[in-house]
């Protein structure tokens, strides 16, 4: 092995040592136990996958034929419902109350915003958010590890 | 006779409260309920907003943990509040960035909490957007969408845990 391979995996590893970040768990319910991953990714790609997810059922009153959606949001579907698809929206007996206001949460940002999935099967999920610095930063991979382990 | 019947049939349907339609509910004063008053040392609403004093000197002394206790913790107590009094159990936070309909996944007041905790912190930064000014984070804002069922696939919030968390 070269000098110049062993210099670059000793800066890989003292990069992810010096690492920070920070996780927070959340659930939909509070007794869920175990469970299947189902998405890792950015908040963004998620939210993206969700919103698209959302569309599609208010269209159909249910969720309809995948084959229109992008495969993401194709396979949080079947993540969500399974192969069935049987999921039948989310959107009835909603009230809406609207108090606005000026975002304050919503004007930070982080450098490194990752989330993992898991869901019970049942529809139940369980969702790990990692918050991180990118100065130094950990790679996909090694934040995929970090949140399977939690 | 068969019309009569079918009436019955319908009206006990609706009675049963099983073809509840979807509600819209919109407030003036949100949320019209205790410690959310003009008068109030953190908080004053008008035309359907909620907007806290005080969150901008706060955040120039850095203390974001001091405006949650102060700030948004009543704002969320209110908010759940007003919802469990129109019998609604559940809710999203539905604002452009931390959207629960959109998957986002902070739902209760503790990890609201650790979320916001990281503000300022080298994890969370203000955004360039923001053009720097701490005037941007003189309000703050929780838009919300109740339940009264808790569809699942959802990061909800449950309004009677919200509630006991924000008690002060």
């Amino acid at each position: 092995m070269k000098l110049i391979h062993v210099f670059a995996i000793g800066l890989m590893t003292v990069t992810s040592l010096m690492a920070d970040y920070t996780t927070i768990v959340t659930r939909t319910t509070p007794s869920m136990q175990g469970g299947k991953e189902i998405f890792f990714g950015t908040v963004s790609d998620y939210s993206n996958y969700v919103t698209e997810i959302s569309k599609n059922v208010a269209t159909h009153g249910t969720l309809g034929a995948v084959d229109g959606m992008s495969k993401g949001a194709q396979a949080l579907a079947r993540g969500f419902y399974g192969e069935g698809l049987k999921y039948a929206g989310a959107g009835a007996a909603i009230g809406i109350v609207v108090g606005l206001l000026d975002p304050y949460v919503m004007s930070m940002y982080a450098d490194q915003e990752y989330m993992l999935v898991r869901t019970d099967g049942k529809g139940e999920l369980e969702s790990i958010l990692f918050i991180g610095d990118k100065h130094p930063s950990l790679s996909e991979t090694q934040i995929h590890t970090i949140l399977q382990n939690k | 006779m068969m019309k009569h019947i079918l009436l019955v049939i319908t009206a006990l349907f609706f009675l049963s409260g099983c073809a509840e339609p979807s509600k819209q509910i919109e407030t003036e004063n949100l949320p019209g309920v205790e410690n959310v008053t003009e008068s109030s040392n953190h908080i004053y609403t008008f035309h359907g907003s909620l907007k806290i004093r005080g969150a901008n000197a706060i955040f120039g002394e850095g203390k974001p943990s001091e405006t949650l206790k102060n700030a948004m913790k009543p704002v969320f107590y209110s908010i759940a509040k007003f919802g469990r009094s129109k019998n609604y159990k559940y809710m999203a936070v539905v604002n452009d960035r931390f959207n629960n309909l959109s998957g986002y996944p902070i739902n209760s007041w503790k990890a609201l909490e650790s979320y916001m905790k990281l503000y300022g912190t080298k994890h969370y930064r203000p955004s360039i957007t923001d053009k720097g000014g701490i005037e941007n984070y003189s309000r703050a804002a929780v838009k919300v969408v109740y339940f009264k069922k808790r569809p699942k696939g959802l990061f909800l919030w449950d309004l009677e845990q919200l509630e006991r968390d924000t008690r002060q």
